[in-house]
């Protein structure tokens, strides 16, 4: 209810609520998107993207669940559409980029990482992105396999699997086991 | 370890951060967009906009209408208890047991610019006001059928029939009759939605849902109380907030008789079966033809409707017309709010004339399937009605 005040109030032009949600999901945001394309610059585009999106689409938008999933699912939505567009690009999204200090084609400092979290970037990138997604909605939203199954409007079987084989896919990796 | 508690760990110690300048590029966007949504005129009718349309005569016999009809039965729970501390059982007994009610109503969106309805229920009766709109108190006697709104500050009033309910002695106990009657119905889901924090205050939420609606009642987590109901029905959306039950009333606050000393304007009649797919077509024929510039409505539901009330208003103050005409205009919008209000076709109807010409003939803007039919009811930008198969509707 908390979050639904603040969107009330960013429906009727708060900017200091819109600021409000972003402080208070942008760790969580920055992270999804971090770990799901290992590029600090792509990460910030992502969450740049999200709330544009979310202010543009304001109008007829109604907070049934919570603004946190709503928001990852977003992050992840649009991480997707960036990771098919680097593939065209010929820039794979799992490229470990996570050890640059900035973004390779600007001078600006970008979001910073520490080391763990270029960890979990780096074996999260072994995933393919189906999966990764799966892993990350669950372990880092909690969103439930239901939930995850109706904003990727797949089936919860689906989703269970897909989220199966990254973990067993992470065993291997975190048993030093990948081949 | 197992995997995805070494990625649970992995997560939990993983820190990113932006600094002032990453944070500025990341919401400049949004905040920019925000701004123009602001400066382009998401503007909300304020009170003296209200107070110009409950001086015109046409225009408040509609906008009355669309008060009354929206929220003149706003509840139906449906519901079974769930496993938490609280249950939805537990979180509708206040309703159930309550003799009075207090609550304010929200048709469409909260921000949507319509006006609150403030509720005061006694047996049959409810004592209405729309703070918004001014002075003007409406009490509807839901048993006799009538209504009656008078203004103290003018001293008048005016009786409307209201025709097409069915009696009701009591109005809480017609709310109880219906979750009753639908916690019975086999085909609804309740999905708890968990402890949440309402200014300061620790609610618990439930969604229930049917296929005919989808109710989320939120309850103060430690008295059990009802605080705030989100009811989507049909297609309509009412927010129900600051409920108390079983407060303090007076008889006198729910009298139908007019004070002494009070003008009475001669009686009308709303009759709810007066929305037919003739009075829907005339009603929207007259809201392109001579308020919205030739194009028909952006939207054709009450809540629609209220957004568009404070222009209808002032243009119909410059149109000076006569009071019989303005009455005449006032009924064929009353009319028409009906036939979406109480829809009586299958399933949904579908509006796509937002924009669209007046005399358009090419241009499907509504359709419906009439209750019985195979075939859809197509309103075209002419306001040729057509019938057409499933297969052949527009996309």
């Amino acid at each position: 209810m908390e979050d639904k005040l603040l969107v009330y109030r960013c429906k009727r032009g708060s900017q200091e609520a819109l600021t409000q949600i972003y402080r208070k999901y942008k760790a969580d945001l920055l992270l999804l998107a971090m770990a799901l394309l290992n590029d600090r610059c792509a990460c910030e585009d992502v969450v740049h993207d999200v709330f544009l999106s979310f202010v543009q689409g304001l109008g007829g938008f109604r907070l049934t669940g919570s603004l946190k999933g709503f928001l990852l699912t977003c992050v992840a939505n649009h991480a997707r559409n960036w990771n098919k567009a680097a593939r065209r690009r010929g820039r794979m999204a799992t490229g470990a980029d996570a050890g640059k200090p900035v973004c390779a084609d600007s001078p600006i400092e970008a979001v910073a990482c520490n080391e763990q979290l270029g960890r979990l970037s780096s074996v999260m990138g072994e995933l393919p992105f189906e999966q990764r997604e799966v892993v990350m909605l669950h372990l880092h939203g909690s969103m439930t396999f239901a939930a995850i199954a109706r904003a990727r409007q797949i089936s919860a079987n689906t989703a269970k699997s897909r989220y199966r084989y990254g973990i067993d896919r992470l065993r291997s990796l975190l048993n030093g086991e990948a081949t | 370890m197992k995997p995805a508690d070494e990625i649970q760990r992995l997560i939990h110690e993983s820190q990113i951060t932006a600094g002032p300048e990453a944070d500025e590029r990341i919401l400049r966007g949004a905040l920019d967009h925000l701004a123009k949504r602001r400066q382009g005129g998401i503007a909300h009718p304020r009170p003296v906009i209200w107070r110009t349309i409950m001086t015109s005569r046409g225009t408040k016999i509609a906008a009355a209408a669309a008060i009354v009809i929206a929220a003149v039965i706003g509840f139906r729970f449906l519901g079974n208890p769930v496993g938490s501390t609280l249950t939805f059982a537990q979180v509708i007994q206040p309703i159930l047991n309550a003799s009075t009610a207090q609550f304010d109503i929200v048709i469409g969106d909260e921000d949507g610019g319509a006006p609150v309805v403030r509720d005061l229920v006694m047996g049959s009766r409810i004592r209405r006001t729309v703070p918004a709109m001014g002075d003007d108190v409406t009490i509807i006697d839901l048993e006799a059928g009538r209504i009656l709104t008078f203004s103290e500050a003018k001293k008048e009033a005016q009786y409307m029939s209201l025709e097409g309910l069915p009696s009701m002695p009591n109005y809480m106990e017609r709310l109880k009759n219906v979750i009753a009657m639908l916690q019975e119905t086999p085909d609804f889901v309740v999905e708890d939605l968990g402890l949440q924090q309402v200014d300061g205050l620790e609610v618990v939420g439930f969604l229930a849902k049917h296929p005919r609606a989808e109710i989320t009642i939120w309850a103060d987590a430690e008295t059990g109380l009802p605080v705030r109901i989100e009811q989507n029905e049909g297609q309509m959306r009412v927010v129900c907030k600051n409920m108390q039950f079983d407060v303090p009333v007076e008889d006198a606050w729910f009298s139908m008789d007019v004070p002494e000393g009070y003008k009475v304007h001669q009686a009308s009649t709303l009759d709810l079966h007066a929305g037919t797919e003739e009075a829907f077509i005339e009603g929207l024929r007259l809201l392109a033809e001579r308020f919205n510039n030739g194009r028909f409505p952006d939207g054709v539901a009450v809540e629609d409707y209220l957004k568009q009330a404070p222009d209808v208003a002032r243009q119909l103050q410059a149109m000076d017309l006569s009071s019989d005409e303005q009455i005449a205009v006032g009924q064929t919008i009353q009319n028409y709010l009906l036939f979406t209000r109480f829809f009586q076709g299958e399933g949904e109807w579908t509006y796509r004339g937002q924009g669209v010409m007046l005399g358009d003939a090419e241009t499907p803007i509504f359709w419906y399937r009439p209750k019985g039919s195979a075939t859809y009811r197509v309103i075209n930008g002419d306001l040729r009605v057509e019938d057409v198969a499933p297969a052949e509707l527009p996309q």
